[in-house]
């Protein structure tokens, strides 16, 4: 995507925003004048729905609003609400998931609209010191761990919603990652890294079976869930699944690598302390196959993108893949490279996106 | 002896069957001959031993319940021929297919009883409804119970609720008490902060809740930084915490919810006190990691209590809804070093005596001889 091609999305995004105010504004809600969740870099991301921010007009509080038009985003707006709904009725734990409460959900002049609440928090989970971090993120991690599908009865109860995971799924997709990467972005040394990558999942296979059933948020960073009073809302219930226990956890500790690595470090820590060689295997594992997820990802964006944030996109690339190789060799990740990488990622960023990270760094 | 151990759960699951039994194999396998038949979520894996010595065979969950049921009843039938007994970790999804082998070979069983599964399905429930499926697993459970050659309670209360619900011989049912579970290690120091109380579980009407936050409205006259931390969650957590304002007590009550195992472990170890007022299921593990985390305990005096906590050596007891014992106890605690360091050193002294692997061992071993040598 050039940059006009960038504009023209942000163009259609905008009159599209424009339309659904009108709407929202007979269903009594208005929109705010900043939407983070349109601008900067997430063009790249958004593709047939649009998550808004606003407020209900009949006591000022603030609501988020997904809609779409469209039957593909209707569709993934229907589906993350019947997760949302069926990860509240599961029989088979004790433990609660808890999301910001469902204020709307219905058509309106051919759009679909889910509304719920915004949930206030007093600060960013990076505010947080590192020891608050730590247990937090903890309690959440261990809440969805006891979201654990073992048997024929829970499967049949969550098969028809989530999908669901095992060796063979994970190994499948890391050979798909692997193609497509050498397709967009050839790169013989990173193509070999991802063929040791896709060796280590193959030979592991079992390891990764018997870690597998578990309810694992696959986006699980900052700016998918929330805090308040110490309680963690989870947001975007369309990245959940069933698979490998450690998947939210590598997800979350690849994203630390960048915004926290003392973090990082202490978490992996604890599980080498904690649980079993088995679990920091299956940690291992899973790390590598999130890297691969993104590594693909970046190599798709390349020819959307044009300029600097071309130029960001390579230096993203290039990082990721030193620290996959970090992880296939069981080492922990250079921090000299990690600043390096902030540097120039800080360098190549808009205007606007920077603006935008801003928005998600304060509560 | 070549012992067969039949468990409903194997790690990588959590929870006390599975963690029990992959720690009572790395300890007894290296003097016994260990076979575990475990339901599991594996379909062709192999599941990590803890020694070479140990066979663990997975009969695979995600098949339906008659299936596994069949597999499950199938292989103990066959690995029993090559043992001596069967020891089983639960009535009723492991105990009964280890019941019907029974009286097909004869093979004797002893079966570790946690506590009532029909009662716990219940309370469990989130429709909290008694349908046909907890009076068949009511059934399921008298049956186990009564071809078991011995059964095992963690302790004495239930021994004899086993013994007066099921109507059976109480010299066939022993106590031996769980050993401590595995405690947490945390990447950071822990203090102790001083004047901090915590109490831990479920949070309802009868947790007691409410006669920790009255004694902490006394202790505040004589300690105003005194501060209550109240772990878990539930149902009445929302009245307690407006009692503890009614009471002034905004900086002296602090409601965390539910936390991580590590927290959990944290607020136990940097505390001064740990209270508890309500012997539920859990109390004995809570009581045995506040032994290990060298905080002293006090509690409501109830026959399940006494049982692991000695008034006055270690932990002190009080009598059950007096918020001015139990201040006077805490004040206690607050003030005497010499009380608390000996409660302290009794308390880890327990667990190298009487709540050790040792003596759970010893008395298994003690249990399993009679058996072979009953034949």
């Amino acid at each position: 995507m050039t940059e006009n091609s960038t504009k023209k999305w942000q163009d259609g995004a905008r009159e599209e925003t424009d339309k659904i105010s009108k709407i929202l504004y007979d269903l009594g809600f208005s929109l705010d004048e900043v939407q983070p969740h349109i601008s900067g870099e997430r063009f790249l991301m958004t593709k047939n729905k649009l998550v808004l921010v606003g407020k209900r007009n009949s006591d000022n509080s603030r609501v988020i609003i997904k809609s779409s038009d469209n039957p593909d985003g209707q569709r993934e707006i229907t589906n993350e609400k019947k997760a949302r709904d069926i990860l509240q009725t599961l029989s088979f734990t004790q433990e609660t998931i808890l999301f910001p409460k469902e204020i709307f959900f219905d058509k309106k002049d051919d759009y679909l609209f889910w509304m719920s609440e915004f949930i206030e928090q007093k600060k960013v989970f990076v505010e947080y010191s590192l020891e608050e971090q730590f247990f937090l993120i903890l309690k959440a991690l261990e809440s969805q761990e006891a979201f654990h599908a073992t048997t024929f009865e829970h499967l049949k109860s969550i098969s028809s919603v989530f999908p669901t995971f095992y060796g063979r799924e994970y190994f499948k997709e890391f050979e798909i990652f692997k193609e497509s990467f050498a397709q967009n972005y050839p790169n013989p040394k990173i193509q070999k890294t991802l063929e040791s990558a896709l060796q280590i999942i193959k030979e592991h296979k079992k390891e990764i079976d018997t870690f597998c059933g578990y309810l694992a948020h696959t986006d699980f960073v900052p700016h998918n869930f929330r805090i308040k009073n110490r309680d963690i809302y989870m947001l975007d219930c369309s990245a959940v699944q069933f698979g490998n226990k450690y998947e939210g956890w590598a997800r979350f500790l690849n994203y630390m690598v960048i915004h926290n690595p003392p973090l990082e470090k202490i978490l992996v820590q604890y599980i080498k302390e904690n649980r079993d060689s088995a679990d920091y295997i299956n940690l291992r594992l899973m790390r590598i196959y999130k890297i691969g997820f993104l590594l693909q990802y970046y190599s798709l964006s390349i020819n959307k993108t044009s300029g600097n944030l071309k130029k960001l996109t390579e230096e993203r690339i290039n990082f990721w893949h030193q620290v996959l190789k970090s992880i296939v060799d069981n080492n922990q990740t250079d921090p000299k490279l990690i600043e390096d990488y902030k540097k120039e990622r800080d360098q190549l960023r808009s205007v606007e996106e920077k603006e935008r990270q801003r928005e998600f760094a304060v509560a | 002896m070549r012992i067969l151990i039949a468990t409903p759960t194997y790690p990588p699951e959590k929870g006390n069957h599975a963690e029990y039994t992959k720690e009572l194999c790395s300890v007894m396998g290296k003097e016994h001959h260990l076979t575990v038949v475990a339901y599991a979520i594996v379909a062709y894996s192999d599941i990590e031993t803890p020694s070479s010595e140990v066979k663990v065979l997975p009969i695979d969950k995600r098949r339906p319940l008659a299936i596994r049921f069949i597999k499950f009843f199938l292989k103990i039938l066959k690995e029993s021929r090559n043992t001596d007994f069967i020891y089983v970790q639960n009535t009723v999804a492991a105990g009964l297919p280890v019941a019907l082998a029974n009286i097909i070979t004869g093979k004797p069983f002893v079966l570790k009883f946690v506590g009532d599964e029909a009662q716990e399905r219940v309370a469990q429930s989130k429709f909290k409804k008694k349908n046909f499926k907890i009076f068949l697993i009511s059934l399921i459970q008298k049956f186990v119970l009564k071809r078991a050659s011995k059964i095992i309670t963690m302790s004495e209360c239930l021994k004899q609720n086993v013994a007066k619900m099921y109507k059976i011989k109480p010299e066939n049912i022993i106590t031996n008490y769980n050993p401590p579970e595995k405690q947490e290690i945390l990447p950071f120091g822990v203090q102790t902060k001083k004047h901090q109380i915590s109490t831990a579980g479920k949070i309802t009407n009868l947790s007691g809740v409410d006669i920790s936050i009255k004694a902490v409205a006394i202790l505040k006259n004589k300690f105003p930084d005194v501060k209550l931390i109240v772990v878990g969650g539930g149902p009445e957590i929302e009245n307690f915490k407006k009692f503890g304002l009614s009471l002034n007590l905004s900086q002296n009550v602090e409601f965390l919810g539910k936390v991580s195992g590590a927290e959990a472990w944290k607020i136990r170890k940097e505390s001064e006190v740990c209270i508890f007022n309500l012997a539920d299921k859990m109390l004995p593990q809570r009581a045995l990691a506040n032994f290990a985390a060298q905080t002293p305990t006090i509690a409501t005096d109830m026959p399940e209590i006494r049982e692991i906590i000695e008034n006055e050596k270690t932990g002190l007891l009080v009598k059950p809804n007096d918020d001015k014992s139990l201040a006077n106890a805490i004040e206690r605690l607050f003030t005497d070093e010499i009380l608390k360091q000996k409660i302290i050193r009794n308390g880890t002294e327990a667990l190298k005596t009487r709540f050790s692997w040792n003596a759970h061992i010893k008395i298994l071993n003690d249990i399993f001889k009679k058996i072979i040598n009953s034949r």
